[in-house]
């Protein structure tokens, strides 16, 4: 997941001046955006991030939206993953599954997916087993 | 020299070989002394017991895992809901074989920590195969490699269970729930069950499982996670300690891509209703005829 710093977005942005703008006036934006490399289809920081309003959100109606709800934003094109994610059928969780006797925690897209570059990133395996038959090789059926 | 009958002879021999034979057919029983008490050597079958002989047994059981392995366990006897059947999918389009499962299965059920056991098994397939004989469970390194799928395997709870059909002490049997158990303290160690099972996935103590005392989950049921006794097989509950309170099982919770999805079957409002309902779903083997609660699908 790329770490962003934790700085404010209106600190630089807050007087309506793009990353294009900045970094032709030498203002260095390579501490506080980190390694964001961004591998998301044909998007750019524009289809996601208000460009007069670095704080927010848009979606492609124009409409701003608070980062606590990336969801909405992320659902406009991925709506087969986000139908899933309330059928309970996409995203890890934890807690209750009779929510009459406890309360549940969800992962949101943004948890698990890089938002600059969502395809989930490989893992090394864990535990492998110690099985006393692993040393032959299957045989076919 | 007054004679002695001959009777009188082969009464005295008879007795005396009766009272010898009769002294070793009793001789195992001086042995239990050491480590199974009378009370453990005359429990009764798990359906018979009395609510007041389950809390006694609780009881001794939580005071030897003290004894054995120094720490303070609680362990219930946590019965099934009515009107709650629980099922299980899993998304294989979603799965990436990192066995997190596998390993919070191994912490959460109080598993032999040398032997790494765990209910689960993650079969490394090849894509397009759904031969389970080729599958691979000692895959290593980064995952997912590009031309493979992979495929926890656990109990799948059949609606007709192989392993219960053979078991000859009636040790392990299917709950209202959908759920097989084991009464590790009937069980005599056969391991017919073992071989009955399709899918692999009974286990049995070699020995008797050995914790580091802080790695103990201390939350126990008689029925799942209640460390065993050695000579005994084991399974899958879908951690029942845990479900039969409304929690969602470990493997699912450890699941870091969200592939797994867990409730009851009964509910026409679940989640794994809708599942099965709306995904290609399919079982293992099905032409067995176990009807496994435990299913599978693919996303389009």
């Amino acid at each position: 997941m790329t770490q962003l710093a934790r700085v404010d977005c209106v600190t630089c942005h807050g007087v309506g001046l793009r990353g294009d703008t900045l970094a032709a006036e030498g203002v260095e934006g390579e501490a506080v955006h980190g390694d964001v490399e961004l591998h998301h289809g044909a998007l750019t920081c524009d289809s996601c991030h208000s460009p007069g309003d670095r704080a927010t959100l848009r979606l492609a109606n124009g409409d701003t939206l608070a980062f606590a709800d990336t969801m909405t934003l992320c659902a406009q094109c991925h709506g087969v993953q986000t139908r899933d994610w309330r059928r309970g059928s996409h995203g890890g969780m934890n807690g209750y599954w009779d929510l009459r006797r406890g309360e549940r925690v969800r992962n949101h897209c943004v948890d698990c997916h890089d938002p600059h570059a969502p395809a989930y990133k490989p893992v090394r395996a864990v535990f492998p087993p110690r099985d006393r038959y692993l040393k032959s090789e299957p045989e076919a059926h | 020299m007054p004679t002695v009958p001959r009777r009188t002879v082969l009464k005295a021999v008879g007795l005396t070989l009766g009272a010898s034979a009769f002294a070793r057919a009793l001789a195992p029983l001086t042995e239990f002394t050491a480590d199974v008490s009378a009370d453990e050597f005359l429990q009764k079958h798990y359906k018979e017991l009395t609510p007041a002989e389950m809390q006694t047994i609780l009881r001794r059981l939580e005071a030897d895992a003290k004894a054995e392995h120094g720490v303070d366990v609680t362990i219930e006897d946590v019965r099934p809901t009515p009107g709650v059947e629980f099922g299980y999918a899993l998304n294989l389009s979603i799965c990436i074989g990192c066995r997190k499962c596998a390993e919070a299965c191994h912490e959460e059920n109080n598993h032999d920590r040398a032997t790494q056991n765990s209910y689960i098994r993650v079969l490394e397939m090849d894509m397009g195969s759904l031969d389970m004989a080729r599958g691979r469970v000692d895959y290593e390194g980064t995952v997912p490699k590009a031309d493979k799928f992979y495929m926890p395997v656990q109990c799948q709870q059949c609606r007709n269970p192989p392993c219960v059909t053979v078991c000859p002490v009636e040790a392990t049997w299917q709950e209202s729930d959908g759920i097989t158990v084991v009464d590790y303290d009937w069980c005599i160690g056969c391991r017919y069950c073992e071989a009955a099972c399709p899918y692999h996935a009974r286990r049995f103590n070699w020995k008797q499982p050995e914790i580091p005392a802080a790695d103990i989950n201390p939350v126990q049921a008689y029925l799942s996670n209640r460390i065993r006794p050695q000579g005994v097989m084991e399974k899958c509950t879908f951690c029942l300690h845990r479900t039969r309170k409304g929690r969602l099982p470990a493997c699912l919770e450890a699941c870091p891509t969200g592939a797994r999805v867990f409730g009851n079957l009964l509910d026409p409002a679940s989640e794994i209703r809708w599942v099965l309902e709306n995904k290609r779903v399919f079982v293992l083997k099905e032409d067995l005829g176990t009807s496994p609660r435990f299913y599978y699908f693919f996303d389009e």
